[in-house]
């Protein structure tokens, strides 16, 4: 069989394979690219929509398999890219960030800060380039978590700065605005003031994802983020209990009242696993998470545990993604970001054709 | 899973906008609805705090007080829910989210069923 049939051949194969959240099949999807077939050895790229996708390996295997099949095929290699399709906007900020997830939950102490920094590191380790604004002006713990020490920015010239860099992230906080244990005591309209400068004044470069870390509730930050950053979607962090549902499902409707998509929600906390006995213990009870979710139709994108050792990652500046890889939580959050990842894609493919945020039209006469 | 659809479970966004007139607007929206709009009537629907009762929703402008020539200078949209005008009566502070637009819609159909 010559090479030209068996490009037929092959190309007819993955025809057969379907990206399972964006229900076309890959070829349709544009994802399959430099396909070379010399003397039967098929070699071919797939460009997934991100590098955190949850179902990268499935999808390679099914193609390896699926191409071996073919008669006349004597070797096949798949080779997985990512290209990160960005969202949409018009604004004149930002301009180098494909996507922005806002990450918010209706009240504090639910682990909002330890569920961003270890989303973004998560992401950033599937090859992802990733940014991370600390939004909680008055207690700025990023650098904390990360084990960045307080330092100012440096200048960027014209009125910018460059973001701190550790971990693989790029990190921007109110904490490094001010010097260490001062607190920024403003008031509200100030704070405005520092988001915009943390939109607009920031050289942030090119991004892939910027994970903003909403302070609780639905204040003048979270109005001013909603209202004129280009956010590609929300996540909602809430712990187990019944009583937490009230304050989240405040969260919920906050993003869907400025129609910032709702990627999903994340339980955090949801159990205790016991190093002495290996049970789950529901310290927080537990439901919460799911009644979010079927309330509003929005995915799980992820149940983290209880672990003490989240909190000593948090306390000793290294994030437990980085810290302790195959922890229980660990694997929680590369999930998340899987999920995470995979949400905006499929948001992004169902986008109708609607006028952005930024859009202006002069009138005439 | 259930059948996806395109429909937005926060209501329909604008898919287009532009000027028809001196004096209309048109929004073309992505559940295939057209409004048009007369200046005059958004800006009397004007649901700023300085021309609305933020507590009774009673309306703060005179009736009569803005006159057949009030145009906007420019529109834009604030974030991914509404539309803010710049009028040339110095008046700017009104934010129209899209589920309001629609309800102010004064095309033929909707006309019908809720005239201004």
């Amino acid at each position: 069989m010559s090479d030209q049939d068996l490009q037929v051949k092959v190309m007819g194969a993955l025809k057969t394979v379907m990206d399972p959240d964006l229900h076309k099949n890959i070829v349709d999807l544009g994802f399959v690219k430099n396909l070379n077939i010399d003397n039967g050895k098929v070699k071919f790229d797939v460009e997934l929509t991100t590098p955190a996708c949850p179902v990268k390996e499935q999808l390679k295997n099914e193609c390896h398999t699926k191409v071996g099949e073919i008669d006349g095929v004597a070797e096949v290699d798949v080779n997985m890219t990512a290209a990160v399709r960005a969202s949409e906007h018009s604004q004149p900020i930002l301009t180098g960030v494909k996507n922005i997830i806002a990450v918010a939950s209706g009240k504090g102490g639910v682990g909002k800060s330890t569920v961003s920094v270890n989303l973004a590191v998560a992401l950033s380790l599937t090859g992802a380039k990733v940014g991370l604004m600390d939004g909680d002006i008055y207690g700025p713990s990023i650098p904390k978590m990360l084990g960045i020490p307080i330092t100012p920015p440096k200048s960027a010239g014209s009125n910018k700065f460059y973001p701190h860099e550790k971990h693989g992230l790029k990190v921007v906080s109110a904490a490094f605005l001010t010097e260490e244990g001062q607190p920024l005591m403003l008031r509200g309209p100030m704070l405005g003031g520092i988001i915009q400068q943390f939109l607009q004044n920031v050289e942030w470069g090119e991004l892939d994802y910027l994970v903003i870390d909403l302070p609780p509730g639905t204040g003048d930050v979270q109005l001013t983020l909603t209202q004129r950053a280009p956010l590609s979607g929300g996540v909602i962090v809430t712990t187990p209990q019944q009583i937490s549902l009230i304050d989240a499902e405040k969260g919920v409707k906050m993003f869907q009242q400025v129609k910032v998509p709702v990627l999903g929600v994340v339980e955090n906390m949801s159990y205790f696993v016991c190093d002495g006995c290996d049970k789950k213990h529901y310290i927080f009870q537990s439901g919460a998470g799911k009644q979010l979710s079927e309330q509003f139709k929005v995915p799980i994108l992820g149940e983290i545990p209880l672990i003490p050792d989240v909190v000593v990652g948090g306390d000793s500046g290294m994030p437990i993604v980085l810290g302790q890889p195959d922890s229980l939580a660990s694997q929680a959050y590369r999930q998340l970001a899987g999920q995470v990842a995979a949400q905006i894609s499929i948001h992004q493919s169902k986008e109708a054709k609607k006028v952005g945020a930024g859009f202006e039209l002069a009138w005439k006469g | 899973m259930s059948e996806e659809t395109n429909e937005e479970p926060t209501g329909p966004s604008p898919s287009d906008i532009k000027q028809v007139d001196e004096s209309t607007l048109g929004i073309t929206w992505t559940d295939g609805h057209e409004s048009v709009y007369h200046v005059k009537l958004l800006r009397e629907k004007c649901p700023c705090a300085n021309c609305i009762d933020e507590w009774t929703g009673e309306k703060k402008i005179k009736t009569g007080t803005i006159p057949d020539t009030i145009r906007p200078l420019n529109l834009k949209t604030v974030g991914l829910y509404a539309i803010q005008f710049d009028w040339n009566d110095g008046h700017s502070t009104g934010l129209y989210p899209y589920t309001l637009l629609r309800e102010l819609c004064q095309c033929e159909q909707c006309a019908a069923k809720s005239p201004a």
